[in-house]
């Protein structure tokens, strides 16, 4: 495994703390979020920011799951969302750069999710010999317009609270001192 | 160098070209000749010579390689300089330099050690971590630090340090993710690394402090509710705490126990605080594990606990002032306001009870009061005294205090008192019996004004107190009294200093007596405030001007001392130095000077002196007396009385006027020395016959025409000196002196026309010489007759202010008696010129006073009764008088000059 040395026995509760907290400032990224694009994705979220239309990773896991097939999944997860989240990032920084607060919390849960990928790449590798995994990202922003590029954004981030939520829950027992 | 194409080019070039050598590692250059070189100038490797800076190389460090290479070797790169020059001597003589390269010599960057890191939180979703190293030692050389930190898979940007070599702030770090961190430390001659530093950054964190810290008082009086908020959410990181509080005014910081605030929190309940006290509150916060740093300290909070009813009585004392009447007492009650937190709040009032014990029936009296001491003037007797303080919730324990009858009771013992730094510590030992408290009474002495009490309760278990606020350098009296159960004890007292001085200035000294060889010295105490401590001697300093100084030693009690075996008559310089524990302070000099004779020697020398004068001056008036005779003799000789001179016998029936005129001539006037005096009143004149005065007619006449002189009054005695007479001065031509001469007076009755005549008595002088039996006879009996006379005369005069009523006389001496010098002059001529109209002369001017004085007295004795009386002592007739001589008491028929 690739620096072995930073592989140690503390990045299982790493990466439980880092999903949780995902978890604990997921919901109110997305609430700035809605709040910096002002209308209509401030009313009209439910409808604007349904993520049925976007690809996300499935995290088809539960906390029976088997810790290896949850560690892939959640790998997969945070590739997307840290993939996703950066470009968030970039098109709020292009849309909204004076909404410093959400900038900033894009920037802090950008970082977090690279965090947990490295931490779940170590143990993948160290737990599970797992040295590769195939991933899926979104679809580029690039181009788009700007109420795309918002509506997108959206949508993964209301999606995303949903799913860190879930992996939160799956990954304590898994996660959880032993 | 050659010349080609316009082109310098070189004969040559060093290799290694700028070299970075370590600091003593050896060294070898190269200095390589181009072959162009070798045909055009005949320029071999065998003529290169090497400098450093312009010091030749030892050619023992040289090697020629071959023709056009030479070499030099350093042993020791330490001694190289640059630059380092390759060098031909042209011709043999001419140096030429070929080349030259700069040498860096210093060293490889050592090994960063003690890397150590720190995240700072300086927003809600901020961290900056902060990483310090120690670089090692100087290289000499730019030697690049560079922080670097990576995650399993990824690398991040290097931090370069700015202006510093050991420390780095990173400001993009992720939480729960091991980081390695490492500095690299690079140079010309290599790099080194630190040891790595593996550490998740979340286990480093020192957070910020606690925000919005708020301080609420509960329901109950002992606890305040501390709120604050945590910059860190609990998902990224769980917090401890540390609170810390104070009572307003102390600086000594309570804490909270740890393990109360180790859990995750955002207020707590700080509890066991003292009612109505207000109190700051901190807090801090890092994380729970105790992984990372404590967050600074926040701000600082205050809160304020409600009131509780007073947890003790107010301590009270009193003075009872028995001056106006022993029977009657002036009790002052007095306390102490209670101690904040005694008081558990504001103390709306005090409330004292008075009940006399000796009189369980009288009733027991009240009195609310705000203010912290009540007067009371009570009967002598034996009172309970309770005190009771009051706030808003509720009431003290009361207060007991025993007024006793007297301070029977035994005192405490062995008082005592010890400075401790700022305090005074007064200890003593109990006294047998139980004792409820002790009551500490001081006050700062003070010669200007009253003693001020203070006061203090000590517990009855306690055998020691300090007192606060004693000033140095000041006096203070301390009485300690034992309050028993049934009565307070005696007390007893003791004088202490906090800290002693020397005194602040010296007694001033002076002398109370000053002796031939003792001095009594006195001087007053300092005052209290000048002493600055407790006097313990008095040194006295003295000395004269060139002598040493003298040290006596004297107990601080006295105020006089007396100093002895002084030299006489000699200036001391004398001064005193009062002493305390802490120095000394000398006082003014004095100086006095010792007596030349010490006590009695002057009357000693002085009396016997005096005595021995005196025994002289006796013994002078003794011999005087008993040589009266021979004295008599050489100053004042007898005058033989012709009454009784054998001449007399022979003619006694020789007619006046012949006989007073061969006296005349026979004796011409200004041969007297001395003069008689014999006084004929004028008034006699009556009881002359015409026949008697005629011869005083002829006298007249006679003397008109003659040098008649006046006789003054004359006379002598031992102590008096001769007087020469006033016929004395126009008689030049007498050549014989007095011894010689034998003088006479004349009396001369004359008149001028119709007026009275007065009796004049003319000195008569005579040298004819007078026979022994003359003498003799005078001797024995002219004596008697002529002091007869003299007392007669006296009489008289003295019998003037008997007779002074009658006017005329009066009259007439008040006008002498207040005539001056020349009036009387005056007078007296006018007197004289009524005798005879011929002017007197010098002679009578000489003599006016005596001559007034005698004229006074003639005219005076006009009016007296005193003749008859005389007459009577005298009732001898002109026919039994010619046997007289001597001027006599003029009777009827006179004397007649013989």
């Amino acid at each position: 495994c690739p620096s072995h040395g930073l592989c140690r026995s503390n990045v299982q509760e790493q990466t439980r703390r880092q999903v949780a907290v995902l978890n604990a400032t997921a919901q109110e990224l997305f609430s700035l979020y809605l709040k910096c694009q002002g209308e209509p994705f401030s009313s009209e979220s439910d409808k604007l920011c349904n993520p049925a239309g976007i690809f996300f990773p499935a995290f088809r896991v539960n906390r029976t799951s088997e810790r290896k097939e949850v560690m892939v999944a959640m790998y997969k997860l945070f590739a997307f969302l840290n993939a996703s989240l950066g470009n968030i990032t970039r098109d709020q920084e292009e849309l909204n750069p004076m909404a410093k607060e959400l900038l900033e919390r894009l920037h802090n849960t950008t970082k977090t999710t690279r965090g947990l990928i490295s931490n779940l790449t170590c143990l993948l590798c160290k737990n599970y010999n797992i040295f590769q995994v195939d991933v899926r990202y979104g679809d580029s922003s690039k181009g788009k317009s700007a109420f795309k590029k918002k509506q997108q954004g959206c949508q993964v981030l209301r999606k995303y609270v949903q799913v860190i939520g879930q992996a939160a829950r799956v990954l304590l027992p898994h996660l959880s001192p032993s | 160098f050659l010349a080609s194409g316009g082109l310098v080019q070189s004969c040559g070039h060093i290799i290694p070209e700028s070299p970075v050598l370590a600091l003593g590692s050896n060294f070898t250059a190269l200095c390589i000749l181009n072959e162009s070189c070798l045909d055009f100038g005949n320029i071999y490797a065998s003529q290169i010579i090497w400098k450093i800076k312009n010091r030749l190389v030892p050619k023992e460090q040289y090697r020629e390689i071959n023709r056009t290479v030479s070499s030099v070797t350093f042993n020791d790169t330490s001694a190289l300089a640059t630059p380092l020059t390759c060098n031909i001597l042209a011709d043999g003589q001419i140096e030429q330099n070929i080349y030259g390269i700069t040498v860096t010599v210093g060293l490889p960057p050592e090994k960063p050690k003690n890397l150590s890191c720190v995240v700072h939180q300086v927003s809600r979703f901020t961290y900056i971590m902060t990483c310090t190293w120690n670089p090692g030692r100087h290289t000499f050389l730019d030697t690049q630090f560079r922080l670097r930190y990576s995650w399993p898979e990824e690398i991040f940007p290097d931090c370069i340090p700015k202006d510093v070599n050991n420390s780095c702030t990173i400001t993009d770090i992720q939480f729960f993710v091991n980081t390695e961190i490492w500095v690299e430390a690079t140079n010309a001659l290599g790099k080194a690394e630190s040891d790595p530093l593996v550490v998740d950054p979340i286990d480093i964190v020192k957070p910020l402090s606690p925000q919005n810290v708020s301080v609420s008082s509960g329901i109950l009086p002992t606890i305040l509710k501390l709120s604050w908020e945590n910059w860190i959410s609990d998902a990224v990181m769980t917090l401890k705490f540390n609170i810390r509080y104070r009572i307003v005014g102390d600086t000594n910081w309570m804490e909270v126990p740890s393990e109360d605030t180790a859990s995750p929190r955002t207020s707590f309940s700080v509890q066991g605080l003292r009612p109505y006290t207000e109190y700051v509150f901190s807090i801090r916060c890092m994380k729970e594990d105790g992984a990372g740093y404590w967050s600074d300290w926040s701000e600082e909070k205050t809160g304020i606990t409600t009131e509780d009813q007073p947890s003790k009585g107010p301590p009270i004392w009193r003075i009872i002032d028995t001056s106006h009447s022993p029977a009657f007492w002036i009790v002052h009650l007095m306390w102490k306001a209670l101690k904040p937190f005694e008081a558990n709040g504001v103390i709306l009032q005090y409330e004292v009870t008075v009940r006399d014990k000796s009189s369980l029936s009288r009733p027991v009296k009240k009195y609310n009061v705000t203010s912290t001491n009540y007067t009371l003037q009570l009967p002598e007797g034996t009172y309970e005294v309770t005190l009771i303080a009051r706030n808003s919730v509720g009431a003290s324990p009361p207060s007991l205090l025993l007024i006793p009858a007297s301070n029977s009771k035994p005192p405490v013992k062995n008082l005592r008192t010890l400075p401790k730094h700022d305090k005074l510590w007064v200890g003593w030992t109990a006294p047998n019996s139980y004792v409820l408290k002790y009551v500490i009474e001081w006050c700062l002495v003070s010669s200007s004004s009253d003693c001020i009490i203070e006061w203090q309760i000590a517990p009855g278990d306690v055998q020691g107190i300090d007192l606060k606020g004693i000033k140095p350098f000041k006096c203070y009296l301390i009485t300690v009294y034992p309050l028993y159960a049934d009565g307070q004890g005696s007390g007893l007292s003791v004088k202490a200093y906090l800290k002693q001085d020397r005194p602040s200035k010296g007694p001033t000294v002076q002398t109370k007596k000053v002796g031939k060889a003792e001095a009594v010295l006195t001087w007053n105490h300092l005052t209290v405030e000048e002493q600055n401590g407790f006097i313990r001697n008095y040194t006295i300093l003295y000395k004269t001007i060139d002598g040493n100084e003298t040290v006596v030693t004297v107990d601080p009690s006295k105020t006089e001392y007396t100093l002895s075996s002084l030299t006489s008559d000699t200036l001391y310089t004398v001064r005193m130095m009062a002493s305390t524990d802490n120095g000394s302070r000398t006082g003014p000099d004095f100086t006095f000077t010792t007596q030349k004779f010490g006590k009695g020697e002057i009357e000693a020398i002085v009396v016997p002196v005096c005595l021995a004068f005196l025994l002289i001056v006796l013994l002078g008036v003794l011999f005087c007396f008993n040589k009266r005779d021979l004295i008599k003799k050489h100053i004042w000789p007898i005058v033989p009385d012709p009454s009784k001179s054998n001449i007399a016998q022979w003619s006694p029936q020789v007619p006046a006027k012949h006989n007073f005129n061969s006296k005349d001539q026979m004796y011409p006037e200004g041969s007297f020395t001395d003069v008689s005096v014999v006084e004929i009143e004028a008034d006699d004149k009556k009881s002359f016959s015409e026949q008697d005065l005629k011869p005083f007619d002829l006298l007249k006449k006679e003397k008109s025409t003659s040098e008649g002189h006046s006789s003054g009054i004359g006379g002598s005695s031992c102590m008096s000196s001769p007087r020469q007479s006033v016929s004395d001065s126009d008689e030049g031509e007498t050549t014989q002196n007095t011894s010689s001469t034998v003088q006479y007076s004349t009396v001369v009755l004359n008149g001028y026309r119709d007026q009275t005549p007065l009796q004049v008595f003319s000195r008569s002088e005579s040298t004819q010489p007078l026979l022994d039996s003359e003498e003799r006879s005078e001797d024995h009996s002219g004596g008697a007759d002529s002091t007869a006379q003299r007392q007669q005369y006296f009489r008289q005069n003295g019998g003037q202010e008997e007779t002074s009523a009658d006017r005329p006389c009066f009259e007439r001496t008040m006008q002498i008696t207040h005539a001056n010098e020349g009036d009387l002059v005056g007078f007296v001529q006018l007197q004289i010129s009524g005798q005879s109209s011929q002017p007197l002369g010098l002679g009578m001017e000489k003599n006016t006073q005596e001559a007034a004085l005698s004229s006074v007295l003639q005219t005076c004795s006009e009016g007296q009764t005193v003749r008859p009386e005389t007459m009577e002592e005298n009732p001898l007739s002109v026919d039994e008088m010619p046997k007289s001589y001597l001027p006599q008491t003029v009777r009827q028929g006179g004397y007649m000059p013989q």
